[in-house]
């Protein structure tokens, strides 16, 4: 699979915002390759390492020609110091367009994969940054519903240390969930909710792990699994947002009617109609769409 | 520990929680805070043209190493406060509203270096202050939310839409009619969203208030569908509907009392009846009817 990631020689200078109002063509990013973002991690150590290195090695070089007090070595400093912040603002610039990416791929996926492009292609990044960068890939392709891609980049980024970005891990965690549910594939499912409950999460997290952790027990027939602390399980979903508030207990009312405890069902169901239009009641019961 | 010993609580009044607003008012970092860093660099670069010697060539990287480490430490600093301040929505979520506003309240001078949380903080202290009945000290935060947003900003129309109903239930009731009338025309662009329901609920509270139950019941047609949103607090709506007809004056009373009674279940099914009571303690006549 070629690199279109480094064939692409777009001006570097502006940022991505700029590029779009001046009404470029909006890029799309290629299918998504483990080797390639591997490629890419290990340039972006090797460039910006490898600058430290040289210039080291450039002062080193100075200092054993008893060169420390001329004035070579100390522009020498100067430009070690300057180089090493200068590497660190490519990703610090990026890493300020992040939030703008996200809110671009809620509003206009297109724009957003526009941005992203041009935050990918920048070089050096901090592994973190690139890291983050595809994590918002990958909700960019769940919302297009390309869910290969999706298990793929998460599978991928998770297997990295994600340092200062670590807090982004549950939330890979639940996107990779949602996506093999998505793709009925249960056994990859049910490996990630086990990851998940090996982390710390937060109650938003915790809130978000429930409802899938639901949806997984009743596609996988696990009906006595999703009622049992069916009371607290109900006291959580109420701490959620309407709509999904309502889905949960479409899914507990299904899982209480197939465990033969219709009492029960048709309280969660009356219930589920007060969170829930018709129409999102049809979308998640009428074609059992857990 | 029994009810004679439980010590009564006095949470903050109105002047205190303005006072400690005002005394800890958001203000970023210092300017030479921010600029430290890249001050430290630029000192590393001058010593290593100006110092001889041994100590020519230590001390730049002394320095360097410092500004990593202020610079780490401020990374570490900035995620601790993050946390903090989601511990303390999560702690409002679960409804430990006197928990959640006493730390919240400590922690408000030290978000003073980061307007976003002390906003978010803010917030949560109005939320609680309201759930806990200071309606007027639950004002006054709202206040200044709605002084510190865009106008337009879904928050800052919550935060009005909530102070409305904090002033009606403080027998402020033409405030809670200025208010409400000031959220008329921004709500017609935000209709099936938990801003709207909440300006609906705010609306019945006044019908109540006022005593236009009439009024109240002439509108009641769409009302289950416009509190959706609110998901389980949509029941103090209901409640409300329910006192509506209790109250009212309509031909046929018998009909009357059976709405009434049919939406004080529907409020039960998603609240429970202490709870409605609590806020709304005009709701205890309606214990006869069920």
């Amino acid at each position: 699979m070629s690199d279109a990631h480094t064939d692409n020689h777009t001006d570097d200078h502006g940022d991505a915002s700029q590029d779009t109002r001046a009404g470029e063509h909006l890029v799309n990013i290629p299918p998504f390759s483990p080797y390639i973002l591997g490629r890419q991690l290990w340039t972006d150590a090797l460039l910006r390492w490898g600058a430290l290195v040289v210039l080291a090695g450039a002062l080193g070089y100075l200092l054993a020609m008893e060169q420390q007090g001329s004035l070579v070595y100390s522009l020498g400093a100067v430009g070690l110091i300057m180089g090493w912040i200068a590497l660190g603002l490519i990703s610090a610039r990026v890493a300020r367009q992040l939030p703008h990416i996200a809110a671009s791929i809620e509003i206009e996926p297109d724009e957003g994969e526009h941005l992203l492009s041009w935050a990918l292609k920048r070089r050096p990044l901090m592994r973190w940054v690139r890291l983050v960068l595809y994590h918002r890939l990958a909700v960019l392709r769940h919302h297009q519903r390309r869910y290969g891609e999706v298990v793929g980049i998460c599978e991928a980024v998770v297997s990295y240390p994600l340092g200062p970005a670590e807090d982004s891990r549950p939330s890979l965690l639940l996107l990779l969930t949602e996506t093999y549910l998505e793709m009925r594939h249960l056994p990859g499912a049910y490996t990630a909710l086990l990851r998940l409950h090996a982390l710390p999460l937060s109650l938003i997290e915790s809130l978000q792990r429930l409802t899938l952790q639901t949806r997984y027990e009743i596609l996988a027939g696990h009906y006595a699994a999703a009622m049992a602390n069916v009371n607290q399980k109900v006291q959580m979903a109420e701490l959620m947002p309407a709509h999904q508030c309502g889905a949960m207990h479409v899914m507990l009312a299904a899982a209480a009617r197939l465990s033969k405890r219709d009492d029960l069902s048709n309280h969660l169901w009356q219930r589920a109609k007060l969170f829930c239009t018709r129409k999102q009641l049809e979308q998640v019961w009428g074609l059992g769409n857990f | 520990m029994n009810q004679a010993n439980k010590p009564s609580w006095s949470g903050p009044t109105a002047g205190q929680l303005a006072e400690h607003i005002q005394r800890h008012a958001p203000r970023g970092l210092p300017w030479w805070s921010t600029w430290l860093p890249l001050l430290l660099l630029v000192l590393a670069g001058v010593l290593a043209m100006v110092v001889a010697g041994p100590w020519g060539a230590a001390l730049p990287w002394l320095l360097m190493g410092g500004v990593f480490i202020l610079l780490l430490q401020r990374g570490q600093l900035a995620r601790r406060l993050e946390r903090n301040t989601i511990s303390l929505q999560e702690l409002a979520m679960l409804r430990n509203f006197a928990q959640a506003l006493r730390k919240s309240w400590l922690l408000l001078p030290r978000l003073v270096v980061n307007p976003m949380l002390h906003l978010r903080a803010v917030t949560v202290i109005a939320h609680c202050l309201d759930q806990l009945k200071a309606f007027d000290a639950a004002i006054v935060g709202y206040d200044y939310l709605v002084e510190h947003l865009p106008p337009e900003h879904p928050t800052a129309l919550q935060a009005k839409a909530q102070r409305a109903i904090a002033s009606l239930c403080a027998d402020h009731l033409v405030d809670g009619d200025d208010t409400l009338r000031q959220l008329r025309q921004p709500m017609a662009q935000l209709a099936d969203t938990p801003v709207a329901a909440t300006y609906r609920l705010g609306q019945l509270v006044q019908n109540v208030r006022t005593g236009h139950y009439t009024d109240a019941i002439a509108d009641s047609e769409q009302l289950c569908a416009q509190l959706r949103p609110l998901g389980v607090d949509a029941g103090y709506g209901h409640a409300l509907m329910a006192l509506c007809y209790y109250h009212g004056r309509l031909d046929d009373q018998n009909a009357a009392r059976a709405s009434a009674s049919r939406w004080w279940q529907t409020a039960r099914m998603l609240l429970p009846g202490s709870v409605m009571v609590d806020r709304f303690p005009e709701l205890a006549v309606l214990g006869e009817i069920s």
